[in-house]
C-alpha cells in the first residue's frame, strides 16, 4: 500500500490515452504515404493493408482526433469555468515559470538548487499547450487536402501546395518532439526512468510528489489533503499492462522518427 | 360514416392541392433567380471573348512560328511557352522522353506519386505553349480541359494549383512562390528553435540528475 495523490481524472487519461493512439496511427499511416516511393514506405504501407486501407485510416483518425480535440477544448473551457484561469493548479503559464526555468538552468550549471515545481513544469505546461498549435494546423491543413476541390472554392487552389507542405512540416515538428523530447523528458530521464506511470494510472505517490514537485506537495499541506491521499494497492498486472503499453508507443516512435530522418535526408518532404 | 370517408378524402385532397400550388411558387422564385444560382456554382474562370473564333486585344497570345514575331525557334528558345508547338524544330524530340529534357518537371508529385504520363495532363502533338491561348493549359479553361477530368468539380481556383511546385527551398520558389518558400522558412526556423531548445534543455536536466542521484548515493 502506498499515499497517493489524485493528479488527472479518469477523462484526463482518456484523452491523453486516445491521443496518443491517434497520433501513432496517424504517424504511422501519414509517414507510410509521404515515403510510398521508397521501400521503407511501400513496406509500411503493405503492412497496414494497402494504400487505399491506408489513406481511408488517415482521414477517418485524422476526423475522430479532432472531434476529441474540440471535445477536450470544450471540457477544459467548462472546467476551467468553475476553477478560474489561474492559480497554482492551472496550466496556463505564468512568470513563475520563467523563474523556474532560470533556476534550473544555474541548477545544469552547478550553482544553486534546482526549481521548486509546482503541480505543472513548465516543460509540461509546453507539452500541452504545444498541442494547441499543432492540432489546428494540422486538421485545418488536413481538411483542405482531404477535400481539395470543395477547399479551392474558399482558398485559393495555390494554397493547396501551401497546405501539403504545412501539413508534412507541422507533422514532423509534431513527431521529432514528441518522439524526442516528450518521450525522453516522461519516461527517460534519470527521475522517471524506467516509466513514470502517473499518466496512465492516474496517481502519483506522496514521495514522488514531495521530490519533484515540491510547491504542489506545499499546497497539498496547506490545504490539509496531503494526509487524505487514497491508499493504493499495488497492482503488478495492470503495471505490466502499461509498461508494455507505453514501451511499444516509445519504440513505435522512434523507429518511425529514424526512418523519417534517414529518408528526409534523401529526399526531403516530397 | 360511409359518407364520410369521400369528404374527408375531397378535404385532404384539396389541402395537399394548395400545398402543391404553394410549393410551386417557390419553384416558380427558384427558376426565376436561376441564373444567380448558377453564377454561384459555375466553374469558370470568369472569362468570355464576346466572339470565339479569335481572341481579341491579345494578339499576343497567338504567335504561330509562320508570324514570325519572336524569331524562328533556332533563334532562341524563350517564349516558347507562346508557341502552338512548342517543340517545333526542336532536333531529335520525336526520338527522347520528356524526363529527358525536362527532368524538374517529372519530380512533379502527379508524375511521382501519382503515376500519371505528362501526356495525360498535357496531351498529344502538338503540346502547346502554357500561356498559348487556345492551349488546354490556358487558365481560363485549364480547370475545364485538364484537371477536371480527374479532379471531378475542379474549378478556375482549384487549377491555380502548381503541378509543378519549385522546390520549397530553391530560389526558384523564392522568386515564382514566395509565400511557398516563406512558409518553409518559417517551419525550419520553428522546428530548429523547438527542437534545438527543448532537446539541450532535456539533455542538461539529464546529465544534471544523473550527477546529483550519484551524489547522493555515495
Ligand atoms: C528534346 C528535348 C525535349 C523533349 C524530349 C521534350 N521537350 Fe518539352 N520543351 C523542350 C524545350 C527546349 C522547350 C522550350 C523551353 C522553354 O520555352 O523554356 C520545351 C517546352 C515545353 C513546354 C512549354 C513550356 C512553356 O513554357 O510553355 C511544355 C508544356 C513541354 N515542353 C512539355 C513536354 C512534354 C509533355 C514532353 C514529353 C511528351 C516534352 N516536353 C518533351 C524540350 C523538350
Ligand atoms: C497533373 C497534370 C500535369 C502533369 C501530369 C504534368 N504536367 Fe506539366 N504542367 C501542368 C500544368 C498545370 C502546368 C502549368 C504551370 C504549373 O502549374 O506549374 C504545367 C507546366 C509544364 C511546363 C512548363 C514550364 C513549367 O515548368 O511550369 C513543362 C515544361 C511541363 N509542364 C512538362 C511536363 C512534363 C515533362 C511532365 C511529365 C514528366 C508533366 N509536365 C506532367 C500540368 C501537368
Ligand atoms: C490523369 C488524372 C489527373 C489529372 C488530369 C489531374 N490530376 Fe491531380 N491528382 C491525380 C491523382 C491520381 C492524385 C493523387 C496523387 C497522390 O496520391 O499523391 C492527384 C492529386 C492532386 C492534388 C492533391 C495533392 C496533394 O498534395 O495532396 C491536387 C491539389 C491536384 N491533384 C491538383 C490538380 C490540378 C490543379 C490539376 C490540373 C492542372 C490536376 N490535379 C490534374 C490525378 C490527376
Amino acid at each position: 500500500m502506498i499515499r497517493t495523490q489524485k493528479r488527472f481524472t479518469l477523462l484526463d487519461r482518456f484523452f491523453h490515452l486516445s491521443l496518443m493512439i491517434t497520433f501513432l496511427i496517424q504517424g504511422a499511416t501519414g509517414l507510410g504515404q509521404l515515403y510510398i516511393t521508397t521501400p521503407w514506405g511501400l513496406a509500411l504501407v503493405r503492412g497496414l493493408g494497402g494504400y487505399e486501407r491506408v489513406l481511408a485510416t488517415h482521414y477517418g483518425v485524422g476526423v475522430a482526433m479532432t472531434l476529441l480535440f474540440l471535445a477536450h477544448v470544450a471540457h477544459a473551457l467548462v472546467r476551467m469555468g468553475g476553477r478560474g484561469w489561474l492559480g497554482a493548479d492551472s496550466l496556463v503559464f505564468s512568470l513563475r515559470d520563467v523563474r523556474h526555468f532560470g533556476q534550473n538552468m544555474r541548477w545544469v550549471a552547478g550553482k544553486g538548487p534546482p526549481a521548486r515545481l509546482g503541480r505543472w513544469s513548465y516543460w509540461e505546461k509546453f507539452d500541452y499547450w504545444a498541442v494547441f498549435w499543432g492540432m489546428p494546423i494540422l486538421a485545418v491543413t488536413g481538411l483542405m487536402l482531404y477535400h481539395s476541390v470543395a477547399a479551392s472554392r474558399y482558398f485559393p487552389g495555390w494554397s493547396l501546395n501551401i497546405a501539403s507542405f504545412l501539413h508534412r512540416a507541422e507533422a514532423l515538428l509534431a513527431m521529432g518532439y514528441i518522439f524526442l523530447v516528450h518521450f525522453f523528458m516522461g519516461h527517460l530521464r534519470p527521475s522517471a526512468f524506467p516509466l513514470n506511470p502517473v499518466i496512465f494510472t492516474g496517481d502519483m505517490s506522496t514521495e514522488a510528489v514531495q521530490e519533484e514537485k515540491p510547491a504542489w506537495a506545499d499546497d497539498l499541506k496547506a490545504q490539509g489533503l496531503w494526509e487524505n491521499g487514497a491508499l493504493t494497492p499495488p497492482a503488478p498486472l495492470v503495471k505490466l499492462a502499461y509498461t508494455l503499453v507505453g514501451y511499444a508507443a516509445v519504440a513505435t516512435g522512434l523507429y518511425l522518427l529514424i526512418n523519417t530522418l534517414i529518408l528526409m535526408g534523401r529526399m526531403g518532404l516530397h | 360514416m360511409k359518407g364520410c370517408r369521400p369528404r374527408m378524402g375531397r378535404v385532404v385532397g384539396w389541402a395537399l392541392l394548395f400545398l402543391l400550388e404553394a410549393s410551386g411558387v417557390g419553384a416558380g422564385d427558384e427558376v426565376a433567380n436561376a441564373t444567380r444560382r448558377y453564377r454561384a456554382y459555375e466553374l469558370s474562370s470568369g472569362f468570355y471573348e464576346s466572339h470565339e473564333v479569335r481572341p481579341m486585344g491579345r494578339g499576343t497570345y497567338v504567335v504561330t512560328p509562320e508570324a514570325g514575331r519572336l524569331g524562328a525557334p533556332s533563334a532562341g528558345l524563350y517564349h516558347r511557352g507562346r508557341l502552338a508547338d512548342s517543340h517545333r524544330g526542336i532536333l531529335f524530340y520525336a526520338n527522347r522522353r520528356c524526363e529527358a529534357c525536362h527532368p524538374d518537371n517529372a519530380a512533379s508529385r502527379h508524375v511521382v506519386r501519382g503515376n500519371l504520363a505528362c501526356r495525360q495532363c498535357h496531351g498529344g502533338e502538338p503540346i502547346a505553349g502554357i500561356a498559348h491561348y487556345y492551349s488546354p493549359m490556358n487558365p481560363i479553361r485549364r480547370h475545364a480541359y485538364v484537371c477536371a477530368r480527374c479532379h471531378e468539380g475542379a474549378g478556375a481556383s482549384f487549377a491555380t494549383y502548381r503541378v509543378h511546385e519549385p522546390p520549397v527551398a530553391s530560389v526558384k520558389a523564392k522568386q515564382g512562390f514566395p509565400s511557398l518558400y516563406y512558409t518553409y522558412q518559417f517551419m525550419l526556423w520553428l522546428l530548429i528553435a523547438v527542437l534545438g531548445f527543448f532537446s539541450l534543455h532535456a539533455l542538461g536536466m539529464a546529465c544534471r540528475e544523473l550527477v546529483s542521484k550519484g551524489r547522493a548515493r555515495s
